[in-house]
């Protein structure tokens, strides 16, 4: 039960740390902050999927074609 | 904050450059994913069409309601019909004017063009936003485009967004990605409700969004638009076709007895239609009003297109009512 929470634990302040809401790594976070290959990934990744969503308030009456 | 401090600004600008190609590479995936979009599959049928003499244009309510072999039947069991169907749903005569452009780069014996309309489609301005420009909009990004902006209006700030979003596939074609968002959110949404009624085109329910909210509306449409000329693209298409002694008849397209009791069986649609005779006599320009020739509501799909069983209904009255204007062009 104590591992699962810190799993649980670790999982969130991951999460947190790739949203930007907190500042430092949790321990054993596997990739250095100034490793530009895995944050340019992240971006584009965050970034595409702000472009797939980003329709929804688009007018789709025509859909099916 | 002791993470931060030590990016150094070629570390950050090493990220955005990797960044970017992630974007980049997504570009050229959404480029080929959207290789066979509805606007350019389209264009591909007219590239290979040689020798039909007869097209149909117009939106939607052409694409549904007009049927080649019903308007003109093959010569033969194994030949195609002279008529083709190059109308596209979702579209403005903007497009249609480019849709006809590449028709007539593929056909050179065409000899008549008819042209479906409803509702104001000739007389109100054509005018787009950069977010309009989505679905079968598309066209107006990669095909002719500098040409087809002559015929439609756009703010300057939407004209700088047009301009850089034709240059990036996965904003020329972000419409495609989005629509497939959109079914997959429908059918999320659709989970243990009833079943929605739909056609070819989407949604029926939907098509009532494209029609005016009531009558008093509609008349006060009518008292602008008749005193409004031919909007740019349909005169370009008019004069097109002409410049190539190509016959043009323009038609009413056949409407549901609702659309027709509450809108077209008014003063002011008599009046509407009285002017847009005189400007399309003016240019020599046939007109045809079909609007009534369909009064089972049963043959309709949704507020506005044709089921197929009207569709066959349609266009085999139309080919009867163009006969002699097909033989006189030389159509049969």
């Amino acid at each position: 039960m104590g591992e699962a929470m810190n799993v649980l634990t670790w999982l969130t302040e991951f999460l947190e740390y790739l949203g930007g809401s907190r500042d430092n790594p949790p321990k054993g976070f596997p990739v250095a902050v100034a490793n530009p290959v895995f944050w340019g990934l992240w971006w584009g990744a965050l970034s595409l999927v702000i472009y797939i969503f980003c329709g929804q308030s688009s007018k789709f009456i025509y859909i099916d074609f | 904050m002791e993470g931060q401090a030590n990016v150094t600004r070629a570390q950050f600008l090493a990220t955005v450059m990797v960044c970017m190609a992630v974007l980049f590479t997504a570009s050229l995936v959404v480029k080929r994913l959207t290789a066979h979009t509805v606007s350019r599959r389209l264009l591909a049928e007219a590239r290979d069409a040689s020798y039909e003499q007869i097209i149909a244009l117009g939106n939607s309510l052409m694409r549904s309601g007009f049927v080649p072999e019903a308007f003109a039947p093959p010569a033969a069991a194994q030949s195609k019909s002279p008529a083709f169907n190059l109308a596209m749903g979702a579209s403005s005569p903007a497009e249609q004017l480019l849709l006809l452009r590449a028709g007539l780069r593929a056909m050179s014996n065409v000899r008549l063009l008819l042209y479906g309309f409803y509702d104001f489609q000739l007389t109100d301005p054509v005018a787009f936003s950069s977010a309009d420009l989505i679905g079968n909009h598309d066209i107006l990004y990669y095909d002719e485009p500098e040409f087809a902006r002559r015929f439609y209006r756009m703010s300057r700030y939407d004209t700088a967004a047009f301009e850089i979003e034709r240059r990036l596939p996965m904003l020329a074609e972000r419409g495609a990605v989005w629509g497939k968002v959109e079914l997959l959110r429908r059918a999320i949404s659709q989970q243990g409700m009833p079943k929605e009624v739909r056609n070819q085109f989407g949604r029926a329910a939907d098509f009532t969004l494209l029609e005016a909210k009531s009558r008093d509306e509609f008349e006060q449409h009518c008292a602008v638009a008749s005193q409004a000329p031919l909007n740019a693209p349909v005169a370009e298409i008019i004069h097109e076709a002409q410049e190539r002694g190509i016959r043009v008849v323009f038609i009413v397209m056949p409407l549901p007895p609702r659309h027709v009791q509450l809108f077209y069986d008014t003063p002011s649609w008599t009046n509407y239609q009285q002017h847009i005779r005189q400007l399309l006599a003016a240019s020599d320009v046939a007109y045809l009003d079909a609007s009534h020739w369909i009064p089972e509501v049963t043959k309709f799909g949704d507020a506005l297109h044709l089921s197929p069983e009207g569709a066959e209904e349609f266009s085999r009255r139309l080919g009867q009512s163009c006969g002699e204007l097909r033989r006189s062009c030389g159509g049969e």
